[in-house]
């Protein structure tokens, strides 16, 4: 089943316009620095905003594991007991399933600001092509309903994924972290392989691609990580690429203190302006759109 | 080149705050007036001893006259006379203009320009001899037709004085420059305003010298719609080459420095755009930035063909941190405004006067804000069992039925003790009306009010041709969300008795702050798009809006209808306000306008829209405001000022009534560290991540708090 983590509204960062995006869960990969801990996970979990807490133990109550206050326990089943019991909205159940009629229903609620600033709806996560039913089924019915729909995808995911949106999706928003492959395993747990080749397939089949990079220092911060990203990016002939380098910043840490985790990039630091212009100059000087 | 020189004139001026001298020469006026038998004719007689008293100053450099002296000391000889006139003249009824919607009204700016004060005495004189003294009414338009006529043969005592010392300081000056620059400014008095205005600079001259004038005396009037009435006079002077755009533009900056001036921190108001947008509306916008000053108060008028390149300079002036300007709806404004009665040609013209009432320009008489009436009163009453929860005062005449057995009989029960609330507010409006029929008058202001000189009527006793008065609901959200807690804990959920909750209510959640997080986080909240609560929005709207229609005061226009703003009421009516049900401790400040309560709009500023666009807000006239925090990061950015664009497009097509924006600064992230409750909402945005800013931790706030300060120098 898709689990929905958030649909966030008014975003002006994932494609043209401004654009409601839905995070699905559940992710194929599992890069160190996710800025969005809580959509890695495909079940339900339950988040802990502790300065919210009023201490009531309301939700120690309700908690049916028996020494109770069973959360971020490995023996928590995340049954969202505890979240519902929460008064003070310091416990959160995260993952939360739509119909797609119901789905559409809630995106569509704002379709007259989508209209008015050539905005829609962007599919992202987690990895949103892992529900490539759920998630084209609903492009379709928002099609139907003059709403378009971009995909914003790490690319790990089977090509038969990409076929069912490629069809209906406006943008793909695709994320390139890592031009070498023991570079990339080493960020995100998994080989580039199926990724730079869902990548090729999606150029041959003319659908339109914005490459997003998330820039992280002691990763791949580097004119050379870049370029070579760069070089992946380049598109034959004349036509420039456009391609997108996103600071890393721990402005998430937040959010994995409330899922119990550790957050394994806690310690790199967001790179300056300076740093993320030189990079920006390096991909522009072979020919992007950076 | 001008414009820092005007700056720093204006800096040096400072604000014409004492009022001494007018205080003086009006009690003194109040003795040697006293025999006049009617007091429109020595109401006209003391304004007149103003204007021809009241000392005059003109500041080297300055390009539109109208100051007069900050500084008085009274003769040695007159102050004892002058303390015994005053008290006389206060213990009177027939003392001041309270008789009508002073410092809310436009005049018939237009006309004055146009005709001149020859031609509305002509138009008076005409009116007079057609007077037959038939009917018993005509012996007292005659007397208000006199005092007409004494008040603006006056007035333009005052610009001669104008004149005059314009001359002498030309004559007198050395300095080139300075002594044509006299000479120009005492040209534009030589024929206006008793002759029409014939050019941009003299138009704008006799425009702000009314609007001097009737401050002077206390009865003060506002700018309307400059980019309208002043267009025709620029249009054919720049065609003609008699003035520069360079030189307008320094005009319309002095006009600027010279409100903020004359009405201090009066927010005075100025509308621009609208169907007719041009250059000089254009010069206007722009002047914002150039002053950089609090007043006047720039909204625009929009209209789905407002051209995206002036949208896009609105935007950018409120990136840059202004708050300036404000979004009225041109189409809900007018539909609202016909409902009321005005005709569709005049609804095209109106004005915010001040904050977000509407008020028709040249032809109204409005008591805007009047009374401020705090719902949640009739919510506590019901809880409190016919007592309030907090406070004394006795908010209902009469008792009213209150049963709770089901949430529909409560509601009814809250709408009873709303009524009574509003009738009791209302005795109080029929008499304040009686008295300005009886006793008060604005000879000037009503010789420039459409309607006043056909009726022969003072504008203070109904003689305009509109004469709304408008109940101001501070605290509106409050009310709605409350009920939509009471429905939830109370009759759905039943985690609490209506018994329980009066309680603690009454106790200001002393020990409860279980349920008041309850209440607060899992109850609907109002301005985020959800059905249940927004369905008593809507319900409660349309229910105060009817018990509105039910009263007439003066005229057959005199209806009453309600606004939806704050101004600074909903902080001292919350601190006179028991705790409520939607979690809001005693004291803390009430819902301000209609949107979210303070911090509740958890859903971005589309669930605002969501929820409000319910709300058939064309009944509103007498003012709805929507307030929008966007950070200032966020505006930074040309997605984020696209954004904001096409969100006030969006709000407009939704139906809405007026958008203002403020670009979120450091102080505000500082208070939201602080009071992270009432910031919930709060949004800040960084390259492609955004979150609530309260969610985050203590250490990232702290950066974020360093990002803004840094962003701002």
């Amino acid at each position: 089943m898709t689990l929905v983590s958030s649909i966030q509204r008014f975003s002006v960062n994932d494609g043209p316009g401004v654009r409601t995006v839905v995070f699905t869960k559940g992710c194929s990969l599992h890069c160190y620095w996710c800025h969005n801990p809580e959509s890695i996970k495909p079940l339900p979990q339950i988040q802990f905003f502790a300065a919210k807490c009023i201490s009531c133990q309301a939700c120690a109550s309700e908690c049916p594991i028996p020494e109770g206050l069973a959360r971020f326990n490995p023996s928590c089943k995340a049954c969202g007991k505890c979240a519902k019991a929460c008064y003070s909205g310091a416990l959160k159940l995260v993952g939360k399933s739509y119909l797609i009629p119901d789905l559409v229903a809630e995106l569509q609620k704002d379709k007259g600001m989508m209209d008015r600033s050539g905005g829609g709806v962007t599919f992202s996560g987690g990895e949103p092509l892992l529900h490539p039913q759920y998630v084209s089924q609903a492009m379709s019915e928002l099609k139907r309903e003059g709403i378009s729909s971009c995909i914003e995808t790490a690319g790990n995911v089977p090509w038969d994924a990409f076929q069912l949106v490629l069809p209906l999706a406006k943008l793909f928003l695709f994320d390139v972290k890592a031009a070498q492959e023991s570079q990339h395993r080493r960020g995100t747990g998994s080989g580039n392989g199926l990724i730079l080749s869902n990548l090729k397939k999606l150029r041959e089949a003319g659908a339109p691609v914005v490459l997003r990079v998330p820039v992280v220092p002691g990763f791949n911060c580097d004119v050379d990580s870049i370029a070579a990203i760069g070089k992946i990016a380049l598109l034959p002939g004349n036509k420039k690429q456009k391609i997108e380098l996103l600071p890393f910043h721990g402005m998430c840490a937040g959010k994995y203190e409330s899922l119990g985790l550790e957050f394994p990039a806690a310690d790199t630091e967001t790179p300056d302006e300076a740093t993320m212009e030189r990079l920006r100059r390096t991909l522009r000087d072979m020919g992007l759109d950076a | 080149m001008e414009i820092k020189r005007l700056k720093k004139i204006a800096y040096e001026n400072g604000i014409l705050a004492a009022q001494n001298e007018r205080l003086h020469i009006e009690a003194l006026a109040f003795l040697e007036t006293s025999g006049e038998r009617f007091h429109n004719i020595r109401r006209a007689k003391m304004d007149c001893a103003i204007f021809d008293r009241h000392s005059i100053e003109i500041t080297a450099g300055e390009l539109l006259a109208g100051r007069f002296s900050n500084s008085f000391s009274a003769p040695e000889e007159e102050k004892e006379l002058y303390h015994k006139a005053r008290k006389m003249m206060d213990a009177s009824p027939l003392g001041g203009h309270w008789s009508a919607s002073t410092g809310h009204r436009v005049l018939d700016i237009e006309k004055l320009l146009t005709v001149g004060v020859e031609g509305l005495l002509a138009e008076i004189e005409e009116k007079r001899l057609a007077l037959d003294f038939s009917q018993p009414e005509d012996a007292e338009k005659a007397v208000v037709y006199e005092s007409m006529k004494i008040s603006l043969e006056g007035f333009c005592r005052f610009a001669r004085r104008f004149h005059d010392k314009l001359e002498a300081l030309a004559e007198a000056e050395a300095d080139g420059e300075l002594k044509a620059q006299y000479q120009a400014m005492a040209a534009n008095f030589s024929k206006a305003p008793y002759k029409p205005s014939s050019s941009f600079y003299e138009a704008l001259q006799t425009s702000w010298l009314l609007q001097t004038a009737t401050c002077l005396v206390g009865d003060i009037s506002l700018a309307g719609r400059p980019d309208s009435y002043l267009y025709p006079f620029y249009l054919k002077d720049t065609k003609a080459g008699v003035i520069t755009k360079e030189f307008a533009e320094d005009l319309v900056a002095s006009y600027y420095f010279k409100h903020n001036e004359l009405y201090g921190a009066w927010p005075a108001s100025i509308m621009v755009g609208g169907t007719g947008w041009n250059e000089l509306s254009e010069i206007m916008l722009d002047a914002i930035r150039r002053t950089g000053l609090v007043n006047p108060s720039v909204a625009v008028v929009y209209t789905p063909d407002m051209p995206e390149r002036i949208l896009e300079k609105c935007v950018g002036l409120i990136a840059e941190g202004y708050t300036k300007p404000s979004f009225f709806n041109d189409r809900v404004v007018r539909e609202g405004l016909e409902a009321a009665g005005v005709s569709a040609e005049d609804a095209k013209n109106y004005i915010h006067s001040t904050c977000v009432e509407i008020t028709p320009i040249a032809n109204s008489n409005i008591q805007v804000a009047t009374p401020y009436i705090n719902p949640t009163k009739a919510l506590e009453h019901v809880l409190g069992g016919g007592q309030p929860l907090f406070g004394n005062e006795a908010w209902l005449e009469r008792s009213t039925p209150i049963n709770v057995k089901t949430f529909d009989e409560f509601l009814k029960s809250v709408k009873a003790a709303l009524s009574e609330i509003i009738r009791s507010r209302m005795v109080v409006n029929a008499f304040d009306s009686l008295a300005r029929k009886r006793y008060a008058s604005s000879p000037l202001a009503s010789a420039l009010t459409c309607g006043c000189i056909e009726k022969g009527l003072d504008a203070g006793a109904g003689g305009a041709k509109y004469n709304f008065i408008y109940p101001c609901f501070p605290g509106f959200v409050t009310l709605v969300d409350s009920l939509a807690a009471v429905k939830k804990a109370v009759y759905d959920d039943k985690v609490i008795t209506i018994k329980e909750l009066s309680e603690i209510c009454a106790s200001n959640f002393d020990n409860t702050e279980r349920t008041r997080q309850y209440l607060v986080n899992r109850c609907e909240k109002f301005g985020n798009g959800l059905e249940d609560v927004d369905a008593i929005a809507v319900d409660m709207y349309d229910f105060i809006r009817n018990e509105l229609g039910r009263y007439r005061h003066c005229q057959v226009t005199g209806t009453f209808h309600p606004s939806y703003f704050a101004w600074i009421k909903h902080g001292e009516l919350g601190m006179q306000a028991a705790a409520t049900p939607d979690g809001r401790r005693q004291g803390e400040a009430l819902s301000e306008n209609l949107g979210a309560s303070q911090g509740m709009d958890r859903n971005t500023p589309l669930g605002v829209v969501q929820s409000i666009s319910k709300i058939e807000q064309k009944y509103g006239i007498g003012g709805i405001a929507t307030n929008f925090r966007f950070s200032k990061s966020f505006l930074s950015t040309d997605e984020g000022k696209k954004a904001l664009a096409s969100f006030i497009r969006h709000f407009m097509d939704a139906g809405c009534f007026e958008a203002q924006f403020n670009s979120v600064d450091q102080e505000t992230l500082l208070k939201a560290q602080k009071n992270p409750e009432k910031y919930a909402t709060l949004m800040v945005r960084v390259a492609g991540y955004s979150d609530y800013f309260t969610n985050l931790s203590k250490e990232i706030q702290a950066e974020i708090i360093k990002r803004t300060e840094h962003s701002q120098t």
